[in-house]
This record gives structure tokens, C-alpha cells and sequence, in this order.
């Protein structure tokens, strides 16, 4: 049923927004050698959040990275899921209590509408934090994987 | 007489790679013959209960060809229980090639549940869903003492779980002799590194582990001359060769979700 009060994947963020987001991800980057990216789509399909980021991160090889310390936050508009995933090098560094307080912090958020502002937090918080676990480095430091957001259906 | 002769270098070869199956699952339970989805090394599950298990699970298998092996045992013996599970997956070759095997390991006298997940069916089942249908659905049967209950509702969560992205591509039929091939000369490269690495080692402990060599010899040579038994474990010592990974480092990440 088509609900014109429901926002969906392509209408949430307004090209504006995405090119904020960029610039968080890529001020958050300057400051550690971790990989941040976000996905937006409208359904989370049958499975739940966590396990559809998860395939996500995996689909895009974000477990590519050298330190295994790539990071999907994951949006899913419709259904107002979501869900951050951390690859296993942030895991074994953090624990899973580290992506619990984000994601309350993003869903408080996100309940008063301010989308990108609950996005861009968690971006520069999630930043911060892998700043001092993995530093960033000039001299080895490579862009593993692209900062742009991907926007599903 | 030349036949027979390459008949026994055979043999002698492959009980030589047999000592390193042995060496490499040392400290877990050995494998059942013929294999079995539901192991209860510890008399906790009646009869009935174990077949009504190893019916389900055989049909997960056989629908999905997703396997989900559960082991009970009475002690880890001072294991860590992953490390315990992943070894176990590994040196038991849960799962097909797809590393879509899953094992359920419970140490009745430690306490402790794991579930380790292959790595094929970590994007469906990752590590935090299965630590949740630890503590949600199997804890509390256990503490009740419902083993079979626990057990049952875990092997539903994770079989539905696993279906979400696993459909049958049906990989067991007719790929039989290309497996067996592929496993006789992965034999001979490992033979080939043992035999090197024999004459410089000692042979001290080699007739008391004979014994030991010509059961996993039948049973090398079974998986490798019989084909599937009865769709089980399908295949010998390499189906499933790369399960998971979790205990070598290659462990997945972490995290959380919620709604708005």
C-alpha cells in the first residue's frame, strides 16, 4: 500500500544531505585508517537488520580492508530499522557494547526526524573512537573503500 | 606382484596421512562410523529423542544441503569451547564445500553451549543471532533440564535462519569421482610433505598409533570409494575443509540494531 507519509530509500536523504554525509565520512577518515559506509533501503526484506547488514557488508567486500576494521551503518527507511556493523578487528577491540550505544544514539535521532544529524553523529562518534584503536597514518594510509552512500531499494 | 606392491605403498601412504588426522584432532572427540548429525557422547538424549533430531536435521540437510551437527560431549577438558567447536567442525568436515555447516557443541559438566557457524552462512547467521539463540532459546531449557526442547527449537531458529539466503543448488549428486580426485591428490601433497618431514622426525610413537591408522584407513578409504553414505556428511576428510575460522582469528564482527 502506497503511503505518501512513509518516506522511502531514494526520498530520506536529498542530494544535499548525501553530499553532508560524504564530508562527515571523509572528515571522520582523516583521522583513523578505518572504512565507513552507509547503506539506505527501503525494506529489510525477511531478514532482521543486523543479519541484512551483515550481508550487505559482506556483498560490498567490505571485510576487504587490511585491518579488517570496515564499519556499514545501515538504514532500513520504511520499516525504520537500523542497524551498524563492525568488521571483526573493531569487534575484537570494542566489543558489541560500543555498537549498542551508537545505535540508541542514532535512534534517538532518527524518532525526532533529524535524520542526517542522527547519521553524521554516529559517523564522527564511530570516527573518534576508531581513531585511537587505528590511527591514521599518512605515509601507509590508502582509501580502501569509497566513501559515497549507497541507496538500495 | 607389481599391483600388489602399488597397493600397499598406497595403503602404507594413506596410514601415514592418517597419523596426521590424528595429530590434528588430537584433543576432540573422534568422529562416529558411520557418521551421524546428532551425536550424544554423553547419554543425555533417549533414543527417541536423537531420532526424532537426526530425522529433522537430515532433512535440513537434504532440503538445503545446509548441515547442522550436534555434539554433546561430558567436558571440554579444559578447551576453550570455540576453539573446541571449530576444531571440531573442521576435523569432522561439517558441511559441504559451500562452508555451510553449522555446529551446535554442548560440554554438559562445563555448562557451556557454542554454536559455530560456517563461513558460508555467516551472512544469514552472524556470530550475535547465534549467541541470541544461545541465550534465548537454549539456556533456559537447560536449566530446566529440557536438553531435547532446547536443542529443538535452536535446530528451527538456525535451519529458517539459514534458508533465508541458502537455496539447494544441489551440489551432491555427480560430483562424487571430480571430489574424490581433487582429495587423492591433496593426499598425495600432504603424503608428499609428511614422508619429507618422517625422516627427519623420530618414529618412536608409530606402532602404538597403527591401530588407530587402519580404522581411519577403512574410513578414508570408504568416504573415498563409496561415495555419499546415505547423505550425511557427504564426502571424506575434504568436504568442508574450510569451516568456519572463527578460532584461527578469521572471526566475524560484530554489531548492533534497533528501530526508530
Amino acid at each position: 500500500m502506497w503511503n505518501p507519509f512513509k518516506r522511502s530509500a531514494d526520498t530520506l536523504l536529498t542530494n544535499a544531505d548525501k553530499q553532508l554525509l560524504v564530508e562527515a565520512i571523509q572528515l571522520a577518515e582523516k583521522h583513523t585508517c578505518g572504512e565507513i559506509r552507509v547503506y539506505v533501503e527501503s525494506n529489510v526484506g525477511k531478514l532482521d537488520a543486523l543479519s541484512r547488514a551483515t550481508e550487505i557488508f559482506f556483498k560490498n567486500k567490505m571485510n576487504a580492508t587490511k585491518n579488517r576494521n570496515g564499519v556499514l551503518i545501515y538504514v532500513a527507511v520504511k520499516d525504520k530499522k537500523i542497524a551498524i556493523y563492525g568488521d571483526q578487528g573493531i569487534y575484537e577491540k570494542l566489543g558489541l557494547e560500543f555498537w549498542y550505544s551508537q545505535v540508541q544514539e542514532m535512534t534517538g535521532h532518527f524518532k525526532a526526524m533529524n535524520y542526517v544529524m542522527g547519521i553524521s553523529t554516529v559517523i564522527k562518534e564511530i570516527g573518534d573512537t576508531l581513531s585511537t584503536h587505528f590511527p591514521y597514518n599518512r605515509e601507509t594510509d590508502i582509501q580502501e573503500l569509497p566513501d559515497e552512500i549507497m541507496i538500495g531499494k | 606382484m607389481i599391483n600388489k606392491n602399488k597397493i600397499t605403498s598406497f595403503l602404507l601412504i594413506l596410514t601415514l596421512f592418517c597419523f596426521r588426522i590424528n595429530s590434528f584432532s588430537q584433543n576432540i572427540v573422534e568422529r562416529p562410523n558411520p557418521p551421524r548429525l546428532v551425536n550424544d557422547f554423553t547419554g543425555t538424549l533417549n533414543k527417541s529423542e536423537i531420532s526424532e533430531l537426526e530425522r529433522k536435521l537430515k532433512t535440513v540437510d537434504d532440503s538445503s544441503s545446509n548441515q547442522i551437527a550436534i555434539v554433546i560431549i561430558k567436558s571440554l577438558e579444559g578447551n576453550d569451547i570455540s576453539d573446541y567447536a571449530f576444531k571440531l567442525g573442521r576435523g569432522w568436515g561439517v558441511g559441504t564445500k559451500k562452508n555451510n555447516g553449522i555446529v551446535i557443541l554442548v560440554a554438559l559438566e562445563d555448562r557451556k553451549i557454542k554454536i559455530e557457524v560456517g563461513k558460508g552462512l555467516e551472512g544469514p547467521i552472524p556470530d550475535i543471532t547465534a549467541v541470541q539463540i544461545v541465550d534465548k532459546i537454549m539456556k533456559p531449557a537447560f536449566k530446566v533440564g529440557n536438553y531435547y526442547k532446547g536443542l529443538d527449537e535452536a535446530t528451527d531458529a538456525i535451519s529458517k535462519l539459514a534458508v533465508g539466503e541458502y537455496k539447494i543448488a544441489n551440489p551432491k549428486k555427480g560430483k562424487s569421482t571430480g571430489r574424490s580426485l581433487w582429495s587423492f591428490i591433496i593426499i598425495a601433497i600432504v603424503i608428499i610433505a609428511i614422508v619429507g618431514r618422517k625422516d627427519n622426525g623420530s618414529n618412536g610413537s608409530a606402532g602404538g598409533q597403527t591401530g588407530f591408522g587402519d580404522i581411519a584407513t577403512g574410513m578414508l578409504l570408504g568416504s573415498l570409494l563409496g561415495g555419499g553414505r546415505g547423505g550425511g556428511y557427504s564426502g571424506g576428510s575434504d568436504s568442508g575443509g574450510d569451516f568456519g575460522g572463527f578460532g584461527g582469528g578469521d572471526f566475524g564482527g560484530g554489531g548492533a540494531s534497533g528501530d526508530w
